[in-house]
């Protein structure tokens, strides 16, 4: 006689009909499901249809199957999905014969559906390379199996995605007779791609974990050729997946603020003479943008805060935002005003990221320091070539969020945005005064409006 | 801005002049690691002049071609694949019809970025016939154009020269002129005519050279010079100065002077040793 176990999880619209399903064979004695604590009521209709439930200590598929295991009281059991409805009528029958025939002591029930996305692309490629023995397994991760109670009894469960492939892999290394059967068509979910990145992660440690404990002599050269195949894997889809990530990048001062945050901070605390005369002084970017910092010197994070809260915005900066988020862009600031202030603002409008100059704050206090990013700096590989330069911290960003310069709105105002607006996919110039921007841009926007941006988005 | 050049497109004919044009590609695949295309269009024209092909009329079965112009193709393609030495490669196609327009077709679907191609020194008519001048791919393709002849292979893009036509920044020359020079740590030359009014100042040349400063920061120099035809005027001065390329429009400011060059469009490409990059839009 069989045991039939269906480790279930909130299944109150299947659990009935998969345990109707199993009492109604003949070959079936006893149908244990191994709730993992759900919230809905699993066990009182798992109870109604006939089923008996036990209650798993610990959640996860692979403490209760061993559960199930632990409280069957046949030596042949199967284990079943709770979540499929309605299952071919000879799914029980086949998946018990090999073994009631004595042709197995390990059965995979495989079915007719989609390609699954992580068996294709995880499993299959690493147990052809660590187990070429299990690589014509259709579905290697299918969690119907049949089996020996004696033989599940010395199998370490896994208890994540990773428990299905681990079973198989440790069926096999017991040199137990495995066989897959199809048992016809499965109307099956596919997994939402949130679920595929923890699925593929845990897949792939439980082969590898398994590969490592048995390692022969061949696991080297295994491991070499899969670091081989991630390496350029992972290059060809940065290379190829950049295509369709876009970015919009917008200055701060003059551009999002109607205004610029260091002259509001220069007429607030009276330092705007002061605040001229370095500007006509002083010429190298960064050795100004230190100097200026010194006049902060002692201000208080609320003090700096409340100035930039009274500098208006673009009165259409958030429904834009919101409309390129919507379209998939990433949206970030690059100014070379502060951190501080640009994360307020980033805060403000629903950006993603600003890159700005660190104003050195402690215990409340603007130091007077001002550190300059690295990401501002040129690299070898800078494009621009500039030592110190928004497009440098442009191009850490698609770096970072793996988008190519083409897909990338960059809108600015003034002289300083000449090279970044230049190297754009599409540049913008706001509102610009600055006669050179407006030939270097792609397009000039006249008004205060971001609305423009809409139409190339 | 476009930050590399990615797919280059070299049209095959099986002459001479394929050998100038994949050379020239393969200088840049290795610098730049970006791929040749390398193509065949299979077309039998009725007439040399015409371009009106020969199966609208009568039975052509150009099943031979194809598969003789794939063979050809593939030899080339093993000859020329251990030239490069960067993360590029060669793909080979062969297609057949229009030859300009499949070209055209192939680099708007393959998303070429330049399209390189040879020329013979004695040009004039092969141009005629031929029905892909460089200033009708500059202007079907909407791609930079680059024409080589043999005797101006050289190994790096070191001084480039870059004309002024008219008052505007030719923003998309400077761009190309930024991407080839930061690779091969280039000087960009900008070159005006003196006006005829004898001006002190051009105001658009000092204005490209800042908006060249503004972008890069490789070397670049601004020279007026005196003459009366940009076209040989440019050509002149690349020689004296030995220069490695010299980046035009499709405009006939550049065309060579003489009636019938204007009328035929030659662009100062056929009269060049240097190779020349030829834009469509400013």
């Amino acid at each position: 006689m069989l045991t039939i176990i269906i480790p279930a999880l909130n299944e109150a619209n299947t659990i009935a009909n998969v345990v109707s399903f199993c009492r109604r064979n003949k070959l079936v004695s006893e149908v244990l499901v191994i709730d993992d604590r759900s919230d809905d009521n699993t066990v009182e209709l798992a109870e109604t249809a006939g089923a008996k439930v036990i209650i798993s200590a610990v959640r996860g598929k692979g403490i209760s199957m061993k559960d199930g295991i632990d409280n069957a009281s046949n030596e042949i059991v199967i284990f079943l999905d709770a979540d499929i409805d309605p299952y071919p009528d000879e799914t029980i029958s086949k998946l018990a014969e090999p073994l009631l025939l004595n042709e197995a002591d390990f059965v995979k029930g495989t079915f007719a559906r989609n390609a699954g996305r992580v068996t294709e692309l995880v499993a299959k490629p690493l147990l052809n390379i660590f187990y070429p023995g299990l690589a014509d397994f259709s579905q290697p991760l299918s969690g119907m199996i049949a089996g020996r109670k004696s033989l599940f009894k010395r199998i370490k469960f896994f208890n994540d995605y990773g428990v299905d492939i681990g079973i198989l892999l440790d069926m096999y290394l017991m040199k137990a007779r495995i066989k897959e059967v199809n048992i016809g068509y499965i109307e099956n979910k596919s997994k939402p791609w949130q679920a595929l990145g923890k699925m593929s992660r845990e897949v792939s440690r439980a082969i590898i974990a398994k590969a490592q404990q048995n390692a022969g002599d061949e696991i080297e050269e295994a491991v070499e050729s899969i670091e081989e195949i991630n390496r350029q894997m992972h290059n060809s889809l940065k290379e190829n997946l950049g295509v369709h990530h876009k970015m919009a990048i917008f200055d701060m001062d003059d551009t999002i603020l109607k205004g610029r945050f260091i002259n509001a901070c220069a007429k607030t605390f009276g330092f705007e003479a002061k605040l001229a005369d370095l500007r006509h002084e002083e010429h190298d970017p960064i050795i100004l943008s230190k100097r200026i910092a010194l006049l902060l010197k002692g201000r208080t994070i609320d003090e700096l805060l409340d100035v930039v809260h009274n500098i208006q915005m673009v009165d259409d900066i958030k429904p834009v935002v919101a409309d390129l988020k919507q379209k998939g862009y990433i949206i970030g600031i690059i100014s070379t005003s502060y951190t501080l202030i640009t994360n307020y603002v980033v805060k403000n409008i629903g950006a993603d990221f600003s890159y700005a100059v660190q104003l050195e704050i402690i215990e409340g206090k603007a130091t007077g320091e001002a550190n300059m990013a690295s990401y501002f700096f040129a690299s070898p590989e800078s494009i621009c070539g500039h030592a110190f330069c928004k497009t440098n911290a442009m191009q850490y960003a698609c770096e970072k969020y793996n988008v190519q310069f083409k897909n990338c709105i960059v809108v600015g105002d003034s002289k300083d945005d000449r090279c970044i607006v230049g190297h754009a996919g599409k540049g913008f110039a706001f509102c610009t005064k600055d006669e050179l921007l407006g030939k270097i841009a792609s397009n000039e926007i006249k008004e205060s409006s971001f609305r423009a941006l809409l139409e190339y988005a | 801005m476009q930050n590399n050049l990615y797919n280059i497109l070299v049209p095959i004919d099986f002459t001479q002049k394929d050998r100038w044009a994949i050379t020239k590609a393969i200088e840049l695949a290795n610098a730049l690691h970006c791929n040749i295309h390398l193509v065949h269009v299979v077309s039998k024209n009725v007439f040399p002049l015409l371009t009106v092909e020969a199966s609208h009329f009568y039975p052509y079965n150009y099943t031979a071609d194809l598969k003789y112009a794939q063979d050809r193709l593939h030899e080339m393609k093993n000859q020329y694949k251990q030239h490069l030495c960067g993360k590029g490669q060669i793909e080979i196609s062969v297609l057949h019809g229009n030859e300009q327009e499949e070209l055209t077709k192939y680099t708007r679907l393959y998303q070429m970025d330049m399209v390189i191609k040879g020329l013979s020194k004695f040009n004039l008519l092969h141009r005629i016939i031929s029905t892909v001048s460089i200033s009708n791919l500059a202007k079907k393709t909407s791609m930079p154009v680059l024409a080589v002849r043999a005797s101006g292979l050289v190994s790096h893009f070191k001084k480039i020269v870059l004309p002024l036509h008219d008052d505007n920044i030719p923003m998309h020359r400077i761009k190309l002129a930024a991407l080839l020079g930061r690779y091969f740590k280039s000087t960009i030359f900008v070159v005006s005519l003196r006006k005829e009014n004898n001006e002190p100042g051009i105001p658009v040349l000092s204005q490209t050279l800042e908006v060249i400063q503004s972008l890069t920061t490789i070397p670049v120099q601004s020279i007026i010079l005196e003459g009366k035809n940009l076209a040989t005027t440019t050509l002149n001065f690349s020689k004296k100065i030995n220069a490695d390329l010299i980046m035009i429009n499709n405009k006939h400011d550049y065309y060579l002077p003489g009636i019938w060059n204007r009328i035929t469009k030659r662009l100062l490409s056929y009269n060049s040793k240097i190779p020349v990059i030829t834009l469509e839009n400013e």
